[in-house]
């Protein structure tokens, strides 16, 4: 069969870095294509030149045969091309049909108006044809987050696409959801649709893709029909050359457990993990994105008490939901992985964002010594060696890794015993990173405790005493150090059985 | 069977106000009488104009403060053309020409310098006091008398005030355009995710400038219904209790205050609402400063009772 995009020779550089290296990738009609790669592999900038939001340095992209040129994201909808992101681009308050004719409306002949039941009947046609269920006229917000999925290609389809991009369409989706796309897209198969579906859980791939390709460190390691392969094969080629290894320092790990989790179950999150962590270790959940880790740390900091399971802290029960506020007083610290979202205060000084958790400790008969936050703050800056030009700076201007450093030296104080860190480097360049993980040893070092999020598999391996795999909610296996088999792991996090 | 729970909660503006009616009505029963409801229906036009305006801006995400202001200024523009002509056509003219241009301006400030809708109307608020005092000093006033500020302000058609008639018909055209044109879902497309709406290949800045000109030019028409009724004009008019009032039946009326979500319907009942409290407290001689108060009061009630509903309904969903 012929392939409809064939993209040949892609090669993207970003400063001095080779994202993409002479990639070669295409889709045939009627088929679904599986890109698979650890975080940072070249998937998503590769589906960037594709959907035009990245122009390539070198190479070309062909649509039956003929050259292309794709230098927007409207080029991409002219060539048929739709991406599907994970996050929808619908508007909640308009209707199903709303939604898909949404900016080419069809008015009826010779008024202003709307044609309603025109764009209604045309929709229920399309759901028809692919035999779902969904009633046209109902408001984007009572939908699922798999309904609004089908919303999404739906409008995809009924604009003419014929090569649909998914990135990881599964991860917000329950089992009946799951279903119903995968249905949604043998359909689409049938009717000679081609799509590329990003994911790493293996299941899926290998149970609805034809072909497999692999890329890692910008280059495809691997590309072969789903017959040919097999998962652990995929998983291998993942992981590939080991990484120069960030020196992990001894350290003894004694003493009771600061935190003990035991059975702790949420519905549609986690369900009964159970662990400890001990002063100066560092516990690594892991797994894809979707696998409950995250619900289940902020649990465990008490944000969410809506779980059934203990958490015990010092040796005592602690009150589910209790509020961060228990929590920091006790000497519990939380880093979030949305550091704009909820770590940060953008409008404060580095100082202020700094001393936030501090002020109640600083207080000298009812008033803040300024002393005391003065020497706080200084000594934090130079322990994360953050990088501004004065503690007055408004914390929105420094970089990435900057910001993380500050959301990091707020803990810094002698009394934080535990630690917990989601996803610590998200967005943050390799410098900055090196400096973090320097931050996070010197904390156990001390004899802190650290919980710590990741999804990055090196990463993982390079920090942790202890890693806790999840898949589905559910912890499958643990590794301590220096035991740690990435192929293993890997397959751990994507439900695969080696 | 129609489901009267979900009824109850999802129209209960429109029982809220019914029941406060009645309440009123028992304590002074010439409330309900026809010559007061007929009242209502004419003190409620010029905040129903500027809670039309409003609502549009609302909806699509932004917020136009100087609708109050700007409609004393207009009716003190209707006025200096009628001191200087005698007549109302060319003053009615440069209202609606000048009210387009101010919205032109305020959408432009919006939607191409990215300014916040908060900022812009309230320095227009402000400009507009300003003018206003500075084309009629304060303590003098302008009379409008002749036939089209009686016809406007106080003649009737078939039992009802032809002002009123022409809010009614206003917003009828208001719910066709919000709810059948191309133009009213991109409102909601912008209130809702100004980002989905460009993607969707939505001209935004477009739509809210057009968005900006029409509540302006709503203010335009409050200005001179306002003037007609009163049969003067001066600077010292409550042209932020308008505005205020006005927000007020919105927000009463199930419009989402961050946008993206609002019903025609919903905000004529607001408006009804505000409408009655106002008559009532006028009718029952209660003395200004109370009214302000219980008018606040009455409103955090219903709000309140409002979201309380709708999380337990957000819980129940889930």
């Amino acid at each position: 069969m012929s392939n409809r995009i064939d993209m040949k020779g892609i090669t993207k550089s970003f400063f001095a870095t080779k994202a993409l290296d002479n990639v070669d990738f295409s889709c045939h009609a009627s088929e679904v294509h599986a890109l698979v790669g650890l975080n940072g592999a070249g998937k998503s900038t590769l589906m960037k030149v594709l959907g035009g939001i990245y122009s390539s340095d070198e190479g070309t992209i062909e649509v039956d045969g003929a050259a292309v040129t794709i230098k927007t994201p409207v080029d991409a909808d002219n060539a048929g091309i739709s991406m599907i992101h994970q996050e929808l681009s619908l508007i909640n308050e308009l209707t199903v049909a709303g939604n898909i004719f949404l900016g080419r409306e069809l008015k009826r002949a010779g008024t202003p108006f709307l044609d309603k039941r025109e764009m209604a009947r045309r929709v229920k046609a399309e759901l028809d044809r692919f035999g779902l269920m969904l009633d046209p006229n109902m408001p984007v917000r009572e939908l699922n987050s798999g309904e609004k999925q089908i919303v999404e290609i739906i409008r995809a389809l009924m604009s003419n696409s014929w090569l649909i991009v998914m990135d990881e369409p599964t991860s917000a989706l329950s089992e009946e959801d799951k279903e119903r796309l995968f249905g949604f897209i043998e359909r689409m198969k049938q009717e000679g649709i081609a799509i590329i579906y990003i994911s790493h859980h293996m299941p899926e791939i290998f149970g609805i893709a034809e072909r497999v390709t692999v890329m890692r460190d910008g280059e495809i390691v691997l590309s072969e029909r789903i017959a040919e392969t097999s998962e652990p094969a995929v998983i291998r080629s993942m992981t590939g050359r080991e990484l120069a290894h960030f020196e992990k320092p001894h350290k003894e790990i004694a003493g009771e457990p600061l935190l003990t989790v035991d059975a702790l179950s949420k519905p549609g999150s986690f369900e009964d993990v159970s662990f400890e962590v001990r002063p100066g270790e560092i516990v690594v959940l892991t797994g894809l994105r979707g696998c409950g880790a995250p619900e289940l740390a902020k649990s465990v900091f008490g944000l969410d008490g809506d779980y059934t399971g203990t958490v015990s802290y010092l040796g005592s029960p602690l009150v589910p939901g209790r509020g961060p506020a228990v929590a920091v007083r006790e000497g519990m610290g939380l880093v979030t992985e949305n550091r704009d979202k909820n770590g940060i205060l953008p409008a404060l000084s580095v100082r202020d964002n700094i001393a936030l958790p501090f002020l109640e400790k600083a207080l000298r008969g009812g008033v803040l010594s300024r002393g005391h936050i003065e020497a706080v703050v200084d000594k934090a800056i130079r322990d994360t060696s953050t990088k501004t030009s004065s503690p007055d700076q408004e914390i929105r201007f420094l970089s990435g890794g900057n910001k993380q450093k500050i959301c990091f030296s707020r803990w810094l104080d002698d009394d934080l015993k535990l630690l917990i860190l989601l996803e610590p480097t998200r967005g943050i360049d390799v410098h900055a990173k090196a400096d973090i993980y320097r931050i996070i040893e010197d904390l156990a070092g001390r004899g802190v405790g650290v919980l710590l999020l990741s999804y990055e598999i090196d990463e993982v391996t390079m920090l942790a005493d202890r890693v806790i795999t999840m898949y589905q909610g559910k912890s499958i296996a643990r590794y301590n150090y220096p035991e740690f088999d990435k192929d293993q792991m890997l397959a751990d996090m994507a439900g695969a059985r080696i | 069977m129609p489901d009267v729970g979900r009824l109850l909660r999802e129209k209960n503006i429109i029982f809220v106000t019914l029941a406060l009616a009645l309440v009123f009505y028992l304590i002074s029963p010439r409330f309900l009488s026809l010559d007061n409801m007929s009242a209502i229906s004419r003190q409620i036009v010029p905040i129903g104009l500027i809670a039309l305006g409003q609502f549009f801006v609302v909806v699509s995400g932004n917020i136009d403060l100087s609708l109050g202001m700007g409609s004393v200024l207009w009716a003190i523009v209707l006025g200096v053309f009628f001191g200087l002509t005698g007549g109302v056509a060319l003053g009615i003219v440069a209202v609606i020409a000048f009210s387009l241009m101010a919205g032109f301006f305020n959408g432009v400030m919006v939607s191409k310098l990215k300014l916040p809708a908060f900022i812009v109307t309230l320095s227009m608020l402000f400009v507009a006091q300003g003018l206003s005092g500075l084309i009629i000093p304060r303590g003098q006033q302008i009379f409008l008398m002749g036939g089209f500020f009686k016809f406007v302000g106080a003649e009737k058609f078939m039992g009802f005030y032809w002002s009123f008639l022409f809010l009614v018909a206003l917003y009828l055209a208001a719910y066709i355009v919000y709810n059948h044109t191309r133009w009213g879902a991109y409102v909601i497309a912008i209130g809702n995710s100004e980002e989905n709406a460009r993607l969707a290949g939505i001209k935004v800045d477009r739509v809210k400038i057009g968005i900006f000109m029409f509540s302006a030019l709503c203010s335009g028409f409050a200005g001179i219904i306002l003037s007609s009724r009163m049969g003067f004009v001066q600077p010292g008019l409550d042209g932020n209790g308008l505005l205020l009032d006005g927000i007020a039946a919105i927000i009463i009326g199930g419009v989402l205050i961050l946008g993206g979500r609002g019903t025609i319907g919903g905000a004529f009942w607001g408006l009804l609402f505000i409408g009655v409290i106002n008559n009532a407290l006028n009718l029952l001689n209660v003395e200004d400063v109370w009214h302000q108060v219980f008018k606040g009061t009455v409103i955090l009630a219903a709000l309140g009772a409002n979201w309380v509903l709708w999380q337990s309904r957000q819980i129940e969903a889930q």
